[in-house]
């Protein structure tokens, strides 16, 4: 019977009296309300606390703050006009002349022979655009805040070309056309190229840094890299042409190599090695015709400490075909008159892990076991 | 019979004899075809910047606007009043050539503009070009490949009509070009704030 009542606590305080039911709803009510500004009012304080520190901080660092950009060279003929300017309208283009500044919306354009340059911010965290010969563009955005200052231009077709330095502002710079958009990524020298109709268009990277190649008909989108460019052609075929299958890299296991094999390997280098993570031993070396891993690597706990290693340079050397889940590649210098030494020695203990009896030969079997 | 067999020969090869002569007058047709659309903006009341950019919004440009542009790219300004003025200047100096008989209103094609673009910029010529291209045979064609090698034109069929577009953007690569090979001072790149700081 209890556990019935327990089971059906509200259907029967529901067939209670009027005033004991309505004096249970009275109170769920009053609870209800008393939970809800218990948890209204911390986020409520917590709200007005927030917008005060957002208040006193839009007072220091107004928030997309819109600017101006200042033009510091004009070459040849160079107009500018209201944004719903009439290309032909001769009254509404203007000439553009240096020192002038020029406000967010303000179409751009330029003749033969000609090009407008434009410095965005203050140094040290500056953005200088160069609009080209026979272009048309446009200022979209350019507002700063606390921690950023943002570059959004418009290119209708012609050239913008430009780059950035950031100093205590992270610099947000996008060119943006009908056909592609670049995003810059801490870069000098990128630029944007779009024809005219057909939407052709090349984005290019010339000294340093990265952009990104973005087609927006199909939003496919590329990393340019210094001397690298993009078009939509090779950002359409970027995973057919994977550059990676330009080269072979073969990598030959110790215990398959003869004492002639590892004599040719290890007397015709490349000068190339990878070492260890921790810097101290030879992972494995770049023989002309293949990496032979030396298995001295921290999994198998054994170390050629004999090994004469040089390390030309103390930067890694980058591989495009990459490491292969080894470490990174330096460029190694193991004399010549060595050479024969260090293949006995490595022929040696690829036999004994043959048999079993090396830390290698017993890792392999844990492997296959 | 045999009356009969020779007659339905000649009459097959009069109507293959008919073919061909349709099949010729369609290609000299197609050869020098004239523009059909006529923007609302006449562009000889342009001046030179308005022309470029009033060039952009054409879907064909014609002989006369090429010309134009031609030497408005050439020259860094359009000095003459006519159309006749300028095409004999540009006989002259072997940039168009009267054996084309292109009329004013005549459609450019890519090998036509690419030929102009390359005696503009002076690109050094092939072999088959100088031997061939110089007394007319395929002059057009090499042209087209000297021009798409320097990354002047985009490489297409050599009878294609040209765009608007496409024009102003030969012509930005015609200019660039020009400056690059020191025909006139165009200063240097500035592409970041330290070539700035440096240039001053």
């Amino acid at each position: 019977m209890t556990s019935v009542r327990m089971s059906t606590a509200r259907p029967i305080s529901l067939k209670e009296t009027d005033f004991d039911c309505r004096e249970q709803i009275g109170f769920s009510a009053m609870t209800r309300i008393l939970s809800t500004v218990s948890a209204i009012l911390p986020a409520m304080l917590i709200t007005s606390a927030v917008a005060r520190m957002q208040e006193e901080e839009a007072k220091t660092y107004p928030s997309k703050e819109a600017l101006e950009a200042k033009v510091i060279e004009v070459k040849g003929k160079v107009e500018y006009a209201a944004p719903d300017a009439d290309p032909l309208d001769v009254d509404a283009w203007k000439p553009v002349k240096e020192e002038m500044m020029m406000a967010e919306e303000v179409q751009i354009r330029t003749g033969l022979r000609s090009r407008c340059v434009l410095m965005f911010g203050e140094a040290p965290d500056q953005t200088v655009i160069s609009i080209r010969r026979a272009s048309l563009a446009s200022i979209r955005e350019f507002r700063r805040s606390k921690d950023e200052q943002r570059v959004r231009i418009g290119l209708g077709y012609g050239i913008v070309r430009g780059g950035s330095s950031e100093g205590t502002l992270r610099s947000d710079v996008v060119v943006d056309s009908t056909v592609a958009t670049l995003a810059k990524r801490g870069t000098e020298g990128f630029q944007l190229e779009v024809e005219p109709v057909s939407g052709m268009f090349k984005v290019s990277l010339a000294r340093s840094g990265l952009v990104e190649a973005i087609e927006r008909s199909s939003g496919e989108h590329k990393f340019v890299r210094p001397r690298e460019y993009a078009t939509p052609r090779n950002i359409a075929l970027m995973w057919v042409n994977q550059d990676i299958f330009d080269r072979t890299v073969r990598f030959f296991a110790l215990e398959s190599l003869t004492q002639a094999d590892l004599t040719y390997l290890t007397a015709n280098r490349t000068g190339f090695g990878l070492l260890s993570p921790d810097g101290h031993h030879l992972a494995a070396f770049a023989g002309n015709h293949g990496f032979v891993p030396t298995g001295n690597s921290c999994d198998t706990g054994e170390v050629l400490s004999s090994e004469p290693t040089v390390v030309i340079e103390p930067d890694p050397v980058h591989r495009p075909e990459g490491n292969f889940g080894f470490t990174a590649t330096y460029r190694l210098l193991v004399p010549a008159n060595r050479a024969a030494h260090l293949s006995s020695r490595l022929l040696d203990r690829s036999r004994r892990s043959a048999a079993g009896t090396s830390p290698i030969g017993r890792a392999v079997r844990s492997r296959r076991q | 019979m045999r009356c009969g067999n020779r007659f339905m020969n000649e009459m097959k090869a009069v109507v293959q004899l008919s073919g061909m002569c349709v099949f010729i007058c369609l290609l000299l047709a197609g050869c020098s075809q004239r523009r059909q659309y006529q923007p609302e903006t006449d562009p000889l009341s342009l001046d030179d910047m308005q022309f470029v950019h009033f060039l952009v919004g054409l879907p064909t440009v014609t002989f006369s606007e090429t010309c134009r542009a031609i030497t408005l790219t050439a020259d860094g300004a359009d000095e003459f009043q006519t159309h006749e003025e300028r095409y004999e200047e540009l006989v002259r100096r072997d940039v168009v050539r009267r054996a084309w008989g292109l009329g004013p209103d005549d459609v450019v094609d890519r090998g036509t503009l690419a030929f102009m673009s390359c005696r503009v910029c002076q690109l050094p010529a092939s072999v088959s070009s100088t031997l061939l291209g110089s007394w007319g045979l395929g002059d057009r064609r090499y042209a087209l490949k000297q021009a798409a090698y320097h990354e002047i034109i985009t490489y297409g069929p050599t009878y294609e009509a040209v765009t608007g577009g496409e024009l102003v953007n030969v012509l930005a690569h015609m200019d660039e070009h020009l400056a690059r090979e020191g025909r006139y001072d165009f200063g240097k790149d500035v592409d970041s704030p330290a070539d700035f700081i440096e240039g001053n």
